[in-house]
């Protein structure tokens, strides 16, 4: 078939020029340039596109735009897969591949059609009624079997290979469409000179002007289209974005939109972007969705929307059949037979349900007063059945039936705030109700007024409201010259009288039986209807069904149609990619890494990283010969105890702290006493949350009068600094101190182990003298290293050793590393990571994060002492509240009994023989590690009454892991108890 | 610059700053530019004034403003009462003690030099690169504007110092390679 375009007329915006060739089905066939899928499948006489959700149909085009419920296929481009594409909406590219939907083995013989002969047993609330029990049976066997038969395109469920970008945008006026309405808006606020967005989903800019034969200005509509985009085009504060669909509005006039990449973009460049646009002022001009009629077997391919066959026509010089009849209730019926038969098509019939209706020169008959009452084609339309004003019959042989209904405003933009659009009987259609949304208003057909004039008029007005609002200034400009006729329609929802199922929702499958069905079994509410049915569930959201379904309930119930109301509309207004939303947010890039100062020198080094928040710490070197883990962290630990280790500790949090008050809002912020603390000395500091419980731990480390740093854990580095800034700012904005994080700034490696002094006494230069008496334990100072390189240096241990931990601007962390390992070659350098720093803080009986877990207090942690009683602190009075005070949980140490078997961490620790109920728990396990200086499990935990318990045996239970195990309740200062080590 | 034994590392890791262009964008990493934070102390402004006028020739900036010229002195407005100082860091390695001594109590001054990394975008695409990976308002961004702003999740300030073709994007240097593959991944979608 390919090149044989046999439904191709003359005319049309196609470059002929450029044709492309593309796959649907498995078979080849050629549009042009401007095509859509569906235009260029319509020129190649295919009509059968795909099969419908529950009843397998066979189903062909309805529309031409966005609101398409049936024409769902499947693109491939590559590994790229992408399901549920209205074929409307995709613009034709070479090597386009798509594939009908839903349909085994193929769709013009689909063997789950048999569905279709069931169609009595599946009405609304079908599977509520049927597969009630045996209730595990719905999700092992049921779901599956119907997800199976009824359902839309499947996911390749490999990586999405396409890419996606996120953006933001700003503007004064943002407007939606870019019809007539849109178009006039847009110029309007232009020239003015205010920033615009112009957005519209197609890739052609123009709305309905595209798609008829319409005169502005006594010219065709196209030379008027052709000055305004250029108009726009020149003017820099004007940006188009076409292939956009503005999707949602949030709140404070953000809207959410997509722009979908150019046929034409290179494949490097991503496929979608996701906007988010900050407008003072939006109007839309989204125009307004034609709806169908339902009568029985409306559903047959080549029965379609009378204003899709006119652009299908006109704009694409593409013919649904040579022989068209004309279904409608109102006057643009009408046009579609002008139109159609001015581009030399035959218009069969043309029935009009208004016994008023105007005469029709175009067709070859005119039926008024009359309905369709039956369809016959199985896979493509064949007759009409037409029942006459006076009762009578008549069969009308066509290829395609143009149906109106009457046109729906596209209003959604304004009811996504939960503002229900009206009923207007002038115009029969709901339009939005007035101020649904602040800063938006709508114009033309979005808003009920379906004239190009009003769109025009409209466009103008609604820009020059939003730009009054913003005080700017408009230039007066002349109105475009354009048809003004009025609205006429009857309105008509579904032809009665007849046994046979007449179709509302052609995505869901929904029938004008099933909302009787559902009216008679008590669902009033149009959103239990809609919910009972399914009707406007799918991914067109029943763009073309929710009206039509509206008017026939009210029909059924005898109510009016402002009555029974519309369900709620809810963003996004079509489908948008999961990917999209995305964006770039995936895989590595899912979020940023902290790479810490020394992180090359691990990498050299045999490094296994860890994640410890964003952060990628060492977890233990791996050296040559070491197979396991516990080989590489026993070494290291050992190393630490017996010689000297290095552990780039840059992770833990600092914060800068200076000011007058400085000493005196640590003091507040820390429960212990810092006010004191001599200036050149570091103190370990507790602090608290408001409610008493323990929240971090750390140093502070007084570098002047006025000046602290103080450290917290990585983990808790972001909220210990936003919890001292909401001290500063909003407890005691009076004092004079100021905070700024410098976590990042410095390098900061822990030096720890007997030779630790002899190792920095060849490192920090010769003018600082570091013996015990000169640098003591919880020293601090300035210092300078490696020839005169501004340095701190900090006494502190966390494992218990003698330790030190220096800190150098960032760039040089990873050269000192190198240097101190090159310095310390004789005294037994070893870098250890997290891991060794676990077991040697554990041996130590120091807390960290498993500790400090949120629902632990400093007297449970050992600490109580610490909460001073004779100054105010954050926490200090609720840590002494009922109830809390009394807790008797104290951390202490565990072995295991027979001294070989771990201790699992987060088991409860019970008495012997108790049963393992919840209520037998006398603790827990917090910490747990194999200590290689003891030469034994060993683990912190905590344990009511722990100090009675010193010596007795416990279990540790976990029964989640079948774990019973006898442990003995020691001290948990597993090493150096006396602390000597650290001070000498 | 250095006269001691250690040789720094940029802050995407390598000896040598990043640098890559892609189609009408260049992202370079600035390795060579002194930080230090400076915030008000009580009863300060006066002298914080007096120290910007010495150093810049102008007053403190206020709110998203920066004071001073490129590749010289300059104050950038961080938020209520506090600013960062940058300076090119050739012989600016005390930049935090020169200013703490110039200022002597009127504000609180903190080393930051090493705290951030800085990547100079420059080109005609860098407007589209940017409002690809920030909220800010870039097409009303002026030269000696600068803004706070999440690219990525990290936080970051974006500096005009030429708009349409020159910025500064500071962020935490600990992420500086995260920061480089957000700014180049977009730019390369671009290209």
């Amino acid at each position: 078939m390919t090149g044989l375009q046999k439904k191709r007329l003359n005319g049309g915006l196609i470059d002929r020029s450029q044709p492309i060739d593309f796959t649907f089905d498995g078979e080849s066939y050629t549009g042009f340039a401007g095509d859509t899928l569906a235009s260029a499948l319509v020129a190649n006489d295919v009509a059968l596109l795909g099969r419908s959700f529950k009843y397998h149909r066979p189903r062909g085009l309805i529309a031409s735009g966005s609101e398409e419920p049936n024409a769902l296929v499947t693109l491939s481009r590559g590994a790229a897969v992408t399901p549920n594409t209205r074929a409307t909406m995709v613009e034709l590219e070479a090597g386009l591949t798509a594939a009908p939907q839903n349909a085994w083995p193929s769709v013009r013989f689909d063997a789950m059609a048999v569905n279709d002969v069931l169609a009595p047993f599946l009405t609304a609330g079908f599977y509520y009624k049927t597969f009630m029990w045996p209730r595990a049976f719905w999700e092992k066997l049921y779901e599956p079997a119907i997800r199976r038969a009824a359902g839309l395109g499947r996911l390749s469920t490999a990586p999405d290979p396409d890419l996606y970008d996120r953006g933001f945008l700003h503007c004064d006026l943002l407007v939606v469409g870019a019809g007539p309405a849109g178009l006039m808006a847009a110029l309007t606020a232009g020239r003015a000179g205010a920033r615009v967005i112009l957005a519209d989903e197609d890739f052609a800019l123009g709305g309905r002007l595209n798609a008829e034969t319409l005169v502005i200005d006594d010219a065709p509509a196209s030379v008027w289209l052709a000055t305004a985009l250029a108009e726009l085009a020149s003017l820099p504060n004007v940006r188009t974005l076409s292939r956009t669909t503005v999707f949602g509005v949030f709140d404070h006039g953000i809207y959410g939109a997509v722009e979908m990449g150019a046929p034409t973009a290179k494949d490097h460049a991503p496929r979608q972007t996701l906007w988010r646009i900050y407008s003072k002022s939006c109007t839309v001009c989204a125009g307004a969705t034609e709806r169908p009629i339902a009568f029985p077997d409306n559903d047959r391919p080549g029965i379609m929307l009378a204003g899709a066959a006119r652009t299908y026509v006109n704009r694409w010089a593409a013919a649904p059949a040579q022989r068209i009849a004309v279904f409608t209730n109102n006057d643009d019926g009408h046009r579609t037979a002008a139109d159609l038969a001015a581009k030399g098509l035959t218009i069969a019939a043309l029935i009009d349900t208004r016994a008023n209706a105007p005469d029709c020169t175009d067709a070859n008959e005119t039926f008024k007063g009359a309905q369709v009452i039956a369809s016959e084609g199985r896979l493509r339309l064949k007759n009409i059945m037409v029942r006459t004003a006076s009762g009578g019959r008549r069969q009308i042989s066509c290829g395609a039936l143009a149906v109106s209904g009457g046109w729906n405003p596209n209003l959604h933009l304004s009811a996504q705030q939960r503002t229900r659009p009206v009923w207007n009987d002038a115009v029969a259609a709901f339009v939005p109700a007035p101020d649904a949304v602040a800063g938006q208003r709508l114009a033309g057909a979005a808003a009920g007024d379906f004239s190009t004039a009003g769109a025009l008029s409209g466009g103008v007005n609604a820009a020059r409201a939003a730009l009054a609002d913003l005080d700017i200034k408009v230039k007066h400009s002349k109105l475009p010259k354009a048809d003004d006729a009025p609205t006429r329609i009857t309105p008509f929802w579904y032809v009665s009288g007849t046994k046979r199922r007449a179709w509302l929702d052609f995505q869901n499958d929904v029938t004008v039986k099933d909302v009787a069905l559902a009216q008679a079994e008590g669902f009033r509410s149009v959103e239990h209807v809609k919910r009972y049915t399914t009707l406007g569930m799918a991914t067109d959201q029943g763009r073309t069904a929710s009206t039509n379904a509206i008017g026939v309930m009210a029909a059924l119930t005898g109510q009016d149609i402002a009555q029974t109301g519309t369900t709620m509309f809810r963003p996004p207004y079509t489908p948008v990619s999961m990917g999209a939303f995305a964006g770039r947010s995936r895989g590595k890039h899912f979020r940023p890494t902290r790479r810490t100062p020394t992180h090359t020198f691990a990498e050299a080094n045999g490094a296994t990283f860890v994640e410890v928040g964003q952060w990628l710490r060492a977890q233990w070197f791996t050296q040559s010969g070491e197979t396991h883990w516990r080989q590489s962290v026993d070494r290291e630990v050992r190393a630490v105890r017996n010689d000297v280790g290095l552990c780039d500790v840059t992770t833990l949090g600092k914060i800068d702290v200076q000011g007058v008050d400085a000493a005196a809002f640590l003091n507040r912020i820390y429960c212990n006493g810092m006010a004191k603390l001599p200036v050149g000395r570091v103190r370990y500091g507790l602090m608290l949350r408001e409610d008493g419980i323990a929240m971090d731990d750390g140093t502070a480390a007084r570098l002047g009068e006025d000046h602290f740093v103080v450290t917290t854990t990585t983990a808790n580095a972001g909220a210990v600094y936003r919890h001292m800034e909401f001290a500063r700012q909003c407890l005691w904005p009076d004092m004079d101190v100021q905070l700024i994080s410098t976590t990042d700034a410095w390098a900061q490696i822990a030096v720890a182990g007997p030779k630790a002094r002899k190792l920095l006494q060849r490192i920090v230069d010769p003018a600082h003298d570091l013996s015990n008496g000169a640098f003591p334990f919880m020293a601090c100072a300035p210092v300078t290293v490696c020839g005169g390189l501004r340095a701190r240096l900090f006494r502190i241990s966390f494992s218990g050793e003698l330790a030190y931990e220096i800190a150098v601007p960032a760039r040089y962390g990873d050269a000192l590393m190198h240097e101190m390992m090159a310095q310390g070659q004789d005294l037994g350098a070893t870098p250890y990571g997290t891991e060794a720093l676990g077991v040697l803080r554990i041996e130590k009986g120091h807390a960290a994060g498993n500790e400090l877990n949120g629902r632990t207090t400093a007297a449970m942690l050992g600490l109580g002492r610490m909460v001073s009683t004779a100054k105010d602190s954050i926490g200090a009075v609720l840590s002494r509240r009922a109830g809390l005070a009394e807790d008797t949980h104290r951390l202490t140490g565990f072995v295991p009994v027979d001294g070989v078997t771990p201790i699992p961490g987060g088991a409860h620790l019970m008495r012997e023989g108790a049963r393992q109920i919840a209520e037998n728990t006398l603790g827990w396990i917090s910490s747990a590690a194999f200590s290689p200086t003891l030469n034994s499990p060993i683990a912190l935990g905590f344990v009511t009454l722990a100090d009675a318990r010193k010596g007795q045996t416990l279990r540790a239970v976990s029964p989640v892991d079948g774990l019973d195990i006898p442990v003995r309740v020691v001290s948990p200062h597993f090493v150096d108890p006396e602390g000597g080590r650290q001070r000498d | 610059m250095t006269e001691f034994r250690l040789a720094p590392l940029c802050a995407t890791g390598g000896p040598a700053p990043r640098s890559i262009v892609l189609g009408n964008v260049t992202i370079t990493e600035v390795p060579d530019i002194a930080i230090a934070s400076v915030a008000k102390r009580a009863g300060g402004a006066s002298a914080l004034t007096e120290c910007a006028r010495v150093l810049t020739g102008t007053d403190v900036p206020g709110p998203r403003r920066v004071a001073g010229s490129a590749g010289s002195m300059q104050f950038m407005w961080t938020g209520p009462e506090q600013w960062f100082v940058l300076a090119p860091l050739d012989g600016r390695q005390v930049l935090a003690d020169d200013l703490a001594a110039r200022l002597r109590g009127a504000a609180s001054v903190t080393e930051q030099t090493d705290g951030w990394a800085c990547f100079a975008v420059e080109g005609s695409g860098t407007a589209a690169l940017l409002e690809r990976l920030c909220a800010l308002d870039i097409a009303r961004m002026e030269a000696g504007m600068a803004d706070r702003t999440g690219i990525e999740h990290m936080s970051c300030f974006v500096i005009c110092d030429a708009p349409g073709a020159c910025y500064r994007v500071l962020g935490a240097r600990s992420s500086a390679l995260s920061l480089f593959e957000a700014l180049s991944c977009v730019a390369r979608g671009l290209a």
